[in-house]
């Protein structure tokens, strides 16, 4: 987008420095072909557009839709979101989304691999659960997570994830906000990921943090994600220094 | 300038759009009422047969014309500093962006904490994922050594890429 502004932009000031150039030169007449005396169009132009009758108002019409069509395209260049479009819902076996839901049992602070979504009452999840994220195709699988496998397609809202997802990140120390935008096909997730974080944060140790989520929200999915791109932000205030 | 680039871009697509359904209605007025319409021809055409290139005004809208086009022309071509900038660079898997000015008010903070030194800026430039931090600031010269310990001790803390340059001015400081 940016390249492709750019680019745009370019063009139109060649365009315009063109212009200005022909028309400084046209007017010390030193264009070939004009004349500074001559009006800039001819009264004649009215009888030559006349003559061509019904198929000069044609033409003028197809020159004003090709514009107009021109001028919706770039706008909806410049309101497109960038990337791949948003991942759909999720859809499952409802054995394997069971499967998922009694993940190991593991502590909040030490379980990388802890769902997200729906997990067993008896180990809470760091992030809280979004009601009404996920449901059972025959028989709502999510809401009791310990009961037997059902048949049936288990539905997993992509929204519901992403607040999961979401509210896990801003849980984490040194995150203030966050958001995350999920892309791809569903057997295919990926991740951008967006963080305004405390002034005095630690990258680096953030980062495995991050890599913790990120493999919790591949439990609850049931597939590996992929993170496309982490964009990082401090707000505008100086970090607590301790002397 | 990507958000000016943007703006202006969607503004030029506005203007083509509402002037390429303007030159539809007009020729299609002109065609069945012989007048244009929603606005009258007569005086677009009157100016256009009257005006001729060696008048004043005529140099005048040109010389402007080609200046904004040199405006233009050189904000584009010049180099932008990047709004986002490579940070976690040294992990194999997959490198984090943080925006510019973030890096430059962490930067600058991390300077302006050395004792002696005042208004600290910072500035990243270069490309995004190869970028570079000058400091300028006011101070005594012998801390110079300390503030480019203290902002590549954070850079550390961004793992920022091995070969971020960095360069420190200290202006000495004025007596209170």
């Amino acid at each position: 987008m940016n390249a492709g502004n750019r680019a745009l932009w370019i063009v139109v000031s060649l365009l315009l420095i063109g212009l200005g150039v022909l028309g400084v030169l046209a007017h010390y007449g030193r264009l070939p072909g004009t004349d500074p005396s001559l009006p800039l169009l001819s009264p004649d132009v009215r009888d030559w557009w006349n003559s061509w009758d019904v198929w000069a108002t044609v033409a003028a019409v197809a020159v004003g839709l090709i514009l107009a069509v021109l001028g919706v395209m770039l706008m909806r260049a410049q309101l497109r979101r960038r990337g791949r479009a948003d991942m759909p819902d999720l859809k499952m076996p409802a054995e394997r989304g069971a499967l998922a839901t009694t993940a190991p049992s593991t502590p909040p602070s030490t379980g990388p691999a802890q769902p997200l979504v729906g997990a067993a009452p008896t180990a809470p999840p760091p992030a809280p659960a979004v009601p009404g994220g996920a449901h059972g195709g025959d028989g709502g699988v999510m809401g009791g997570a310990r009961s037997r496998p059902v048949p049936g397609t288990l539905r997993v809202e992509a929204g519901a994830l992403r607040h999961a997802l979401t509210a896990d990140l801003r849980h984490q120390r040194g995150v203030e906000g966050a958001d995350v935008r999920l892309t791809g096909h569903a057997d295919d997730p990926h991740l951008r990921v967006w963080l305004t974080i405390d002034p005095n944060a630690d990258l680096t140790d953030l980062r495995e943090r991050v890599v913790a989520v990120v493999d919790r929200f591949t439990v609850t999915a049931g597939r590996p994600a992929m993170v496309d791109e982490v964009t990082v932000r401090v707000p505008n205030r100086a970090p607590a220094r301790v002397r | 300038m990507r958000t000016a680039n943007r703006i202006g871009a969607l503004l030029l697509g506005l203007v083509l759009f509402a002037g390429g359904l303007l030159v539809a209605v007009e020729a299609v007025s002109v065609a069945v009422r012989g007048e244009g319409w929603p606005l009258p021809l007569h005086g677009v055409f009157d100016t256009l047969t009257t005006t001729t290139a060696g008048d004043q005004s005529f140099l005048i809208v040109s010389i402007a014309v080609g200046v904004v086009g040199l405006i233009i022309f050189l904000s584009q071509v010049r180099p932008w500093a990047p709004n986002l900038v490579a940070v976690n660079a040294a992990r194999s898997d997959g490198t984090w962006w943080m925006a510019r000015r973030s890096v430059e008010r962490r930067m600058a903070s991390a300077a302006n904490d050395v004792t002696g030194v005042q208004q600290a800026r910072a500035h990243v430039r270069g490309g995004r994922r190869k970028w570079r931090v000058t400091i300028a600031g006011r101070g005594p010269a012998d801390q110079r050594d300390a503030v480019t310990e203290a902002v590549q001790r954070e850079l550390g803390r961004l793992d920022a890429p091995a070969d971020t340059g960095l360069s420190v001015r200290l202006r000495p400081g004025r007596v209170a």
